[in-house]
């Protein structure tokens, strides 16, 4: 039987967590407020990072109520940690198709400053446009 | 016109870091475009060379100043949300951003911009050291990396790849950087 790859270890928010409990110690809300993202798939992340024994939940008293659950990285998530960096080192995210698109984009800026034309003024042109559409899509989104 | 609340909140912002005697340099969407593509961006992202003291201090300064700061200084934040109320404008005050070492080098190596193209002048980061940072983002995307080709395609030539590379190897991104590379 061929073991399905699981996708929480190439999932970039487990390993956000994993740097973050690296460095602090955190509860689930600390995580939340850090990091941002949904409540439940968090918590099923950190539940699926435990099983993989890549970080480590302990529980801590703190006064009355319910005990804090503490997350901390474990020696294997940090392990977990510089395999993905090295392996990050390698490998884009982009394809081949967004490169060339960064490439003309700049190409046409060399254009423009052989043209004697200021890139920022453009850039504030264009800008501006952008901040109308975004302001003008809020206002429907909110009327 | 919201650039010109723009222009008047980086004026300002760059008149107390100077006075207080804190080296600066613009980074992000507006520093690319003095060397790479033109983007949309809407926040200005700034770096600061401070040490956690120096940190204290320019929240304790910007506060004095009017501006909101959601947070107190944390030591570990790489980064931290000024807004300046009274032109509304959001900054994001770098101390550590990524793959950046702050030294005398680094600070040398800035360039001077007019982001606003009046008489604003104000440091940006060097092209080397922007394709770096961009490389080096621990949330990088394919923006990022667009931006980083974007610089190395239009300043073909004219880095210095020395220095680059240098940088790339202190950052652990030689290999996104040759891979990158290979591409244009």
């Amino acid at each position: 039987m061929v073991e399905e790859e699981p996708e929480v270890l190439l999932s970039i928010q487990a390993v956000r967590i994993l740097r973050h409990c690296e460095e602090n110690t955190s509860s689930v809300s600390q995580i939340l407020a850090e990091l941002g993202g949904r409540y439940e798939a968090t918590i099923d992340l950190i539940r699926e990072l435990s099983m993989r024994s890549l970080v480590q939940i302990t529980s801590e008293k703190n006064g009355v109520g319910r005990p804090s659950r503490i997350i901390q990285t474990t020696p294997l998530g940090k392990q977990f940690i510089e395999q993905f960096d090295q392996l990050s080192d390698i490998r884009l995210q982009s394809n081949e198709n967004d490169i060339k698109k960064a490439v003309k984009q700049a190409e046409e800026v060399r254009k423009l400053v052989e043209l004697g034309v200021d890139p920022y003024i453009r850039f504030q042109e264009v800008n501006e446009i952008a901040r109308n559409i975004a302001s003008t899509t809020q206002i429907s989104r909110h009327p | 016109m919201k650039s010109l609340e723009t222009s008047r909140a980086l004026r300002k912002l760059v008149d107390i870091l100077d006075e207080a005697r804190i080296p600066y340099m613009v980074i992000g969407g507006y520093a690319l475009i003095a060397y790479g593509r033109i983007r949309t961006t809407q926040d200005v992202d700034i770096a600061i060379a401070a040490s956690f003291s120096d940190v204290v201090r320019t929240h304790d300064l910007l506060k004095k100043s009017g501006y909101q700061l959601p947070s107190a200084a944390r030591r570990e934040a790489a980064f931290f949300l000024v807004t300046d109320l009274e032109n509304r404008v959001e900054f994001e005050v770098w101390t550590e951003p990524d793959g950046v070492v702050f030294d005398a080098e680094l600070l040398k190596r800035r360039i001077k911009i007019r982001p606003f193209g009046d008489d604003l002048e104000v440091f940006a980061i060097g092209p080397e050291d922007f394709i770096v940072n961009k490389l080096a983002r621990r949330s990088k995307g394919v923006g990022d990396e667009q931006d980083a080709a974007s610089v190395l395609k239009r300043q073909q030539g004219k880095l210095d790849y020395d220095y680059l590379m240098r940088r790339a190897k202190q950052a652990k991104v030689v290999g996104l950087l040759q891979t990158l590379m290979q591409m244009l």
